[in-house]
Parts: structure tokens; C-alpha cells; sequence
């Protein structure tokens, strides 16, 4: 179980970092006395800190320095700051990252995935199951591979995005935003018709493999996957 | 009056030895000539008067040099004066001198009370940012139970509000005395790319889409934080004036002649020509403005102001019901 410090006055944006993080398996613990910061990091020996600049009493960058002095952890800051200058500073510090607010909790979660890989070595949570399973239907989440009934289809990566979604919303109406944001990533850049297109392939896909009727277009609405392959076991 | 008197005191001296020497080339013409006073005497007394006069002249002249040649060079440099030969002098300097330490004290404390609000305003848009994260956060959270309309709506309000501070922000910067710009080399290809992603939202929910047509090792030299705020402003307004066209927003960059080149392209409803030059000026909105919302009229104004510091060039080009181009041109030779 990895431990990850939050050290942030804004008890809200702490509750919600915490909640989230939870989701992804990480123990948190926020601070509680802004003056013993380093006292605090001692007793709970995190494996990462997520630190904001303009805190009470001193800013992070003296705890930053205080922290190293200590120890090699890897320190996030989140701050509202957004110049050059700042960021400078926090890696001069002795940060490795910097996140500006407003940000995204994906961002978020993206960096310390990459901070703990690079910090203590590939890891993979034992409750992450790469497959996903619903009533048979399985996907798996490294090979992109799709089985139902021991027949396999591969997807290709965006078909893969989309079923990931689908699946995991399953019965659910899924807007068309919500799977252009999904699908689009920073070599590429999703429209409609890519959209149109992908989803027609996992159709077809999903017809290979036996299941058809399963991904439904509703006017004006998105898309939605109905389980009808429960009654085909 | 005394000094006056003291200013005046060799002028009255002067006056009194020249009309002596007249009185005594008279009275020593008309003794020699019995009486008479011939044309040769007089001209004598012009030629000494004249003489007196021109010693008199040059003399004052060398008193007064200083001053009459003393000439502001660079205005803003400095209050000295020479040193002042007479009393109406000295009074002029002092009463300069002292309007100049009073003027020099109040734009001081100007300087000074621009600098605690220009510091205030930016410690204030930065606060704002955390209640923004929150709400953010919190709509991410509660995605699930959320109807995706309501998420839609919420989202869009929030980029406004984040688009209005980031306006704030840089206008407040602008506004500083001493601007903080770091110019360095930035490859084009990965600033668009890092403004597009995080655009994305705004670019689906307006139902257009990004295409980049650049060389990837395409370098220029600017401020990268201050540039990608115009790049910000000016794709911001690509995705507002031709949404749900469904067509693309084109950001191409090409070496040309005067150098390189960045043109943000969309398919919208374009700028009235009469409209066309004065985009950049500041609270201008013209047509658009009345038939887009949220329209501020800063953004370009903003970025034609950065651009000018940055020694890029801005230009505009659009046909109605088209769309519009927007062009950086950054000089090669940096």
C-alpha cells in the first residue's frame, strides 16, 4: 500500500484529492498541524507528498527544503501560481513535479503513477485486474483483447477506449463529449466522424465475436451498451 | 526688492561709469576746441561707450553662460541646474527644484500604491483559483449522478470563469513596471500541442476540432508563458466563433520571407470589414460581440499589446461567414 501526504490549506480540495486517491488504492493522510509538517511526514513515512505553495506560517518551498533534508520522496507541488519563476523555484527546491490549479484530477493521478513508477520500480496494485468481466464478456486492459464464449477479437487502441467505456458504463447513456474526451489524446485529435467510425468497428467487433444488438445509438442522446448477451450463455 | 536691487546693482553701475565718461569726453572735448563739441568728439564717445558696452556684454555673458547653454539632454535623467550667477536665477532653481522633489515624491508613492494593487490583484486571482479547483473537482466527483447537460452547463461556466482570471491576470501583468519576460527557444509544434489538450473540453463541446500542420523541430524565440497566453487568446476565440460548425481550426506554421509564420485558421463566421481594424483595440467588440456572447474585447487587444513587447507581429485576416486567420510572425533573425 503506497502512502501519499497531502499537505494543502483548503480542506475541500483536500477531502477530494483524499477521496480520490483512495479510489486508486493509496492510503492518504493530510496534514494536520502546519506547523510540524515535517514532524508529521516522520511519523506517517509517505511514499509521495503532494505539497501547495502559499500555506500558513511558511510556504512549501521551506518545507520542500525542510522535506529533503530528510528524505528522497518525491514531491508534487499544487499551486495557484502559474509563472515560470514559481516553477523554477519549486524544482530548485528539490521538487520533481509541479501542478497548476485549476487542475484535473487525472493529471493529478497521471503524475504520481509516472513519479512512483520511476521512484520505486513498476508496480501493479494486486486488486488491479487487468481483465474486465461482465457475465463473460472479457476485456483485457494490456493486450486490448476482447473474449466472449473463447471467441478473441483485437481491438485497436481507440476501439479499445471505447469499449473500456462502454463497459465500464454499462446500461448507461454515454455522450458523445464524453467519448470524444476519452478517445482524444495529444498526438491526436479526435472529431465526430472518427468517433462514428470507431464506434461502427467495435460494433462490427462485437458482432464477430456473437454479440450483436449490444451498442446502441439513441438520437440526439450518445451511445449506450445493453447487456443482451447474459441470455445468450 | 533687495534683490532685485543686488541683481541690478552692476547694470546701475555700469549705466552711471558710462554716462561719466560721456560727461567727461564732453567736457574735455569742448575745453579743447573752446566750447564745441565737433563730429569727431562725438564719435569718440560712441566708440568708447561702445567698447564699454561690448566688455560689459561679454562679461555678463560668461556670468550667464552656464545657464543659457545648459540644455536637457536625456529629460528624465536628472533636476540639476548649474550653479546660478544672480538672485532671479537662484529663485527660479530653488522653486524648480522644489516642485521637482514633489512631483518626484508623488509619482514614488504611485509607484508604489500601483505596485501593492497590481500585487493584490494577482494574490486575489490566484485565490480564486482554489475555489475554482474545488468546484471543478467537484463535478469530476460527482459525475455519475450529475445529468450530463448540467455537467455540460457547469463546465462551460467554469472555463469562463478561468478564462476571465487568466484575462485579469495578464492584463495585471501587463500593467507592472517591471515586466517579467524569459525569452528562450521553444519548439511551436509542442506549445500548440500543450494549448490545443488543454482546450479539448472546450474544443468537443463546441463541436469543432483542432488539426495541426506543422514542422515538429520548427523552433522561434519567445517568452513561453506570454506567448502561449496569445496563442490562448486567439484559439479561445477560433473555438467561439465557429462552433458547432463541426469543421476544423487549422494551426499551420510556415517560414515565409519575414519570418515564421504561425497562422490559426477556423471556418467561422468571420469579421465585418469595417470591424477588421479595430479588433485589437481594447473593449471592442463590434458585431460578433453582440451576436456571440462573453465576448470581452480584451483578448486581442491583450495580445496585440503582448505581441508588440515581444516583437511579433500580429495581423488579421477574415471574410464574412469564411472565417478568420490570425497570424504570429515571429523575426527569424534573433
Amino acid at each position: 500500500m503506497r502512502r501519499i501526504y497531502i499537505v494543502e490549506d483548503d480542506p475541500k480540495i483536500c477531502d477530494i484529492l483524499a477521496d480520490f486517491l483512495h479510489k486508486y488504492d493509496y492510503d492518504v493522510t493530510t496534514v494536520q498541524d502546519f506547523d510540524r509538517i515535517d514532524q508529521e511526514f516522520k511519523d506517517d513515512d509517505p511514499q509521495l507528498v503532494l505539497l501547495d505553495i502559499n500555506l500558513p506560517r511558511f510556504d512549501g518551498f521551506y518545507w520542500c527544503r525542510k522535506l529533503r533534508a530528510l528524505s528522497n520522496c518525491p514531491i508534487i507541488f499544487i499551486s495557484a501560481r502559474d509563472s515560470g519563476m514559481d516553477q523554477v523555484m519549486a524544482i530548485e527546491n528539490g521538487a520533481d513535479d509541479y501542478i497548476t490549479k485549476p487542475f484535473q484530477l487525472e493529471v493529478v493521478l497521471a503524475k504520481i503513477k509516472s513519479l512512483m513508477r520511476r521512484v520505486y520500480g513498476e508496480y501493479r496494485n494486486q486488486k488491479e485486474n487487468p481483465i474486465m468481466d461482465i457475465s463473460d464478456l472479457q476485456l483485457d486492459t494490456s493486450s486490448f483483447v476482447l473474449t466472449f464464449q473463447s471467441r478473441h477479437v483485437q481491438l485497436t487502441k481507440k476501439e479499445f477506449l471505447l469499449a473500456q467505456a462502454l463497459l465500464s458504463n454499462i446500461e448507461k447513456v454515454l455522450s458523445r463529449e464524453y467519448l470524444l474526451e476519452r478517445l482524444w489524446d495529444d498526438q491526436d485529435f479526435v472529431d465526430d466522424n472518427t468517433l462514428s467510425v470507431n464506434i461502427t468497428r467495435v460494433r462490427k467487433k462485437l458482432a464477430d465475436i456473437g454479440i450483436e444488438g449490444a451498442l446502441i445509438t439513441i438520437r440526439s442522446a450518445g451511445y449506450k451498451l445493453v447487456n443482451v448477451w447474459e441470455t445468450l450463455q | 526688492m533687495i534683490a532685485y536691487i543686488k541683481d541690478q546693482i552692476g547694470a546701475i553701475i555700469f549705466f552711471y561709469s558710462q554716462i561719466g565718461i560721456i560727461m567727461v569726453i564732453a567736457e574735455l572735448g569742448s575745453s579743447l576746441s573752446g566750447g564745441e563739441i565737433g563730429a569727431s568728439t562725438y564719435g569718440y564717445m560712441l566708440l568708447i561707450v561702445t567698447f564699454f558696452q561690448i566688455v560689459y556684454h561679454v562679461y555678463r555673458y560668461f556670468k550667464f553662460r552656464d545657464i543659457y547653454r545648459y540644455a536637457v539632454i536625456n529629460a528624465s535623467e536628472t533636476a540639476w541646474l548649474p550653479d546660478t550667477p544672480d538672485q532671479l536665477t537662484t529663485q527660479l532653481k530653488e522653486h524648480y527644484e522644489k516642485q521637482y522633489d514633489y512631483y518626484k515624491q508623488e509619482l514614488e508613492r504611485l509607484h508604489h500604491e500601483k505596485k501593492q494593487e497590481t500585487f493584490f490583484m494577482q494574490q486575489w486571482i490566484h485565490q480564486m483559483k482554489t475555489p475554482l479547483s474545488v468546484m471543478r473537482l467537484t463535478i469530476d466527483k460527482e459525475e455519475p449522478h450529475l445529468p450530463p447537460a448540467m455537467k455540460q452547463d457547469l463546465d462551460e461556466e467554469l472555463d469562463r470563469i478561468k478564462h476571465g482570471l487568466q484575462l485579469a491576470l495578464y492584463q495585471s501583468r501587463l500593467q507592472q513596471f517591471e515586466r517579467d519576460f524569459h525569452v528562450e527557444k521553444i519548439v511551436l509544434a509542442d506549445l500548440v500541442r500543450s494549448i490545443i489538450q488543454e482546450y479539448k473540453s472546450s474544443f468537443i463541446r463546441h463541436r469543432v476540432y483542432p488539426k495541426v500542420d506543422m514542422d515538429t523541430s520548427l523552433t522561434i524565440y519567445s517568452d513561453q508563458k506570454w506567448l502561449g497566453f496569445v496563442i490562448e487568446q486567439i484559439t479561445s476565440n477560433a473555438i467561439k466563433y465557429s462552433q458547432h460548425t463541426n469543421d476544423t481550426v487549422l494551426f499551420r506554421a510556415s517560414i515565409e520571407n519575414d519570418g515564421i509564420v504561425l497562422a490559426i485558421q477556423d471556418h467561422g463566421i468571420g469579421i465585418a470589414r469595417q470591424d477588421l481594424t479595430r479588433v485589437f483595440d481594447p473593449f471592442f467588440t463590434g458585431k460578433n460581440g453582440r451576436q456571440v456572447q462573453e465576448s470581452t474585447g480584451m483578448g486581442l487587444y491583450l495580445a496585440k499589446q503582448i505581441c508588440d513587447a515581444l516583437d511579433h507581429k500580429l495581423l488579421v485576416q477574415s471574410e464574412v461567414q469564411q472565417g478568420t486567420i490570425l497570424s504570429v510572425v515571429f523575426d527569424v533573425e534573433q
